[in-house]
């Protein structure tokens, strides 16, 4: 029996803790690739469609207050205040930072937000032809 | 956790899908809620494409804009409704202000059509020339179609307004004690905030995304201007706007855990004077909430929110699809998928261990109907008078019987007598 510290068998006492930590890191590697590149495609598509609803929205504002510019007097009161508010809050929408914990919130909102202005201005139902419908169930009532 | 499928029972409902030949006035509106005139209004049957009026007078209803004619016309007796007609959801008091007209009430049943009355404010005490105008609901199926605004001058209803917006079957539609703002809850999750301007010009107020579910009903606090509406989510939510900017929030809700519902919250009503409100479920159950206090003070809980007072439970044994607090007795009629009209009062003396009031069933009418009740509604002044709507195609009137004005202790023999139209 050797009087060093260090047994030959040592290592294998921690065999089973050797596989584990080199699973795991694998595992580990792996996933991050693998996430990496799914997270890039759902990145790509939602990113996609937010970024042309809101486009959509901003385009339609801008052409609004345009006209506005020219003709002050176009649409009822609450109609030219409402195009002034969601102006500002399109603006304020963290378009670019996907992490912000209140994008969603922040995405509905403006999107209610949509649906009362269309409805002011009498565009109604004025939508962003990508967004997403409920499923109708024909059995509710 | 799955819900407790109580509602699904093949019923008249379906009718429309599987007879397309009956869905004469293409259907654009489901009859889905009695609410009262105050007005001396007219009987209404409904006759195929013709409505007819049991009054004194007579009275003509266009939609114009889509072509169809409701006629109203007057019949002395005429009895019973055809069969085919679609299910009635729904009864309508209409108003008809002719000077001298009998007592009398008007209902839109079978055909669809939902009148909900408002009261023009200048033509308050002008009895002879008041201006009626009426929300009607839009109509179920694929295509989401407008709230049309209807407007009874002199003798004749045209519509004069045409609410776009919502995505799915309009629910529920309600005018607030001014007169001057509309709520309308749809399928679609979302209350619609509505305000009338001259000219019969109707604009978004706001639109209240807060339900997860469906909104079944929405209904306005009888004095303050606070809309309170009941959803497929279990929930009941309070709203009300903030400061002045056309800001409508949430500002409580009286969910499961409130002691609220634990399942579909199908209607809800206030007493006559705002205090208390009473809501109906789908879990069987009455609800009655004290609702005196301003919830705008406390945003959720604390001193301005409104607190639960009593469950009625036990007497229902199937959804209860309709509630109504009637202004002149005080009593709450409910309508249930058993086919039962109920009727409940105030405890006189409440129990000492809550010190909270109760209330307990004095009437019953069993098979009040052959089907699923789908609405109550009290007559605005006459505190016999109920009236009913159900899936077997008729509207009801009943007459309550058997009792004095005041609470009876113990109610004897109160009994219905119910009058087809």
């Amino acid at each position: 029996m050797s009087g060093s510290s260090r047994d030959i068998f040592d290592s294998s006492l921690d065999l089973e803790r050797e596989h584990l930590d080199r699973g795991y890191a694998e595992g580990l590697r792996d996933g991050q690739t693998e996430g990496l590149k799914e997270g890039r495609e759902v990145g790509l598509k939602s990113g996609f469609e937010i970024g042309e609803e809101v486009g959509f929205y901003s385009g339609c504002v801008e052409i609004w207050s345009k006209a506005l510019e020219t003709d002050g007097t176009l649409f009822s009161a609450r109609g030219r205040k409402s195009i002034h508010t969601f102006s500002q809050q399109l603006a304020a929408f963290p378009l670019k930072e996907p992490q912000n914990e209140q994008y969603d919130s922040l995405l509905k909102q403006l999107r209610t937000r949509w649906k009362v202005l269309t409805s002011l201005l009498g565009v109604a139902p004025l939508e962003y032809p990508g967004y997403p419908r409920g499923e109708e169930d024909p059995t509710s009532f | 956790m799955p819900k407790k499928l109580t509602k699904p029972r093949p019923r008249a409902r379906f009718y429309p899908y599987l007879i397309p030949a009956f869905y004469k006035i293409s259907s654009y509106l489901t009859v889905l809620e009695v609410i009262h005139s105050e007005k001396e209004p007219a009987y209404v049957s409904p006759r195929c494409k013709k409505l007819n009026l049991y009054s004194e007078g007579a009275t003509t209803l266009k939609k114009l804009h889509s072509g169809v004619t409701l006629t109203l016309r007057t019949r002395a007796s005429d009895g019973g409704s055809s069969p085919g007609l679609k299910p009635a959801r729904g009864a309508v008091l209409g108003g008809a202000q002719r000077p001298g007209m009998e007592r009398g009430m008007g209902t839109f049943g079978g055909c669809p059509g939902l009148l909900q009355r408002r009261q023009d404010r200048e033509s308050v005490g002008q009895r002879s020339r008041a201006r009626h105008q009426m929300g009607l609901q839009g109509h179920p199926g694929g295509v989401a179609p407008p709230d049309s605004i209807w407007e009874q001058t002199g003798g004749e209803f045209e519509c004069v307004a045409s609410l776009e917006g919502h995505e799915n079957e309009v629910k529920s539609v309600a005018w607030n004690a001014g007169g001057n703002l509309l709520a309308t809850c749809s399928r679609d999750k979302s209350v619609w905030i509505w305000e009338a301007q001259p000219g019969n010009e109707y604009e978004c107020v706001s639109v209240l995304q807060g339900h997860s579910q469906d909104v079944k009903m929405v209904r306005w606090h009888p004095t303050r201007d606070l809309l309170v509406s009941a959803s497929y989510d279990d929930t009941i939510k309070v709203w009300a706007e903030d400061g002045d900017e056309d800001d409508w929030r949430c500002v409580q809700t009286l969910s499961s855990a409130a002691q609220g519902h634990t399942s579909t919250v199908w209607g809800v009503a206030f007493d006559s004077t705002g205090d208390r409100m009473v809501s109906c479920s789908d879990d069987l159950t009455l609800k009655v909430w004290d609702t005196h206090t301003d919830p705008t003070t406390s945003m959720g809980a604390g001193a301005g929110a409104w607190k639960h007072v009593s469950t009625i439970s036990g007497y229902h044994e199937r959804t209860i699809f309709s509630v109504d607090w009637s202004r002149m007795n005080g009593l709450i009629a409910s309508a249930s998928g058993d086919d039962a009209i109920r009727i409940f009062a105030d405890d006189e003396e409440p129990p000492s261990t809550t010190g909270q009031p109760t209330f307990s069933q004095v009437a019953k009418k069993e098979k009040a109907h052959s089907t699923d009740v789908n609405c109550v509604r009290w007559h605005p002044t006459d505190p016999r008078l109920l009236a009913s709507a159900s899936d077997d195609m008729c509207v009801k009137i009943w007459e309550l019987r058997g009792r004095s004005e005041s609470f009876p202790n113990g109610g004897s023999a109160n009994g219905s007598k119910d009058v087809h139209l």
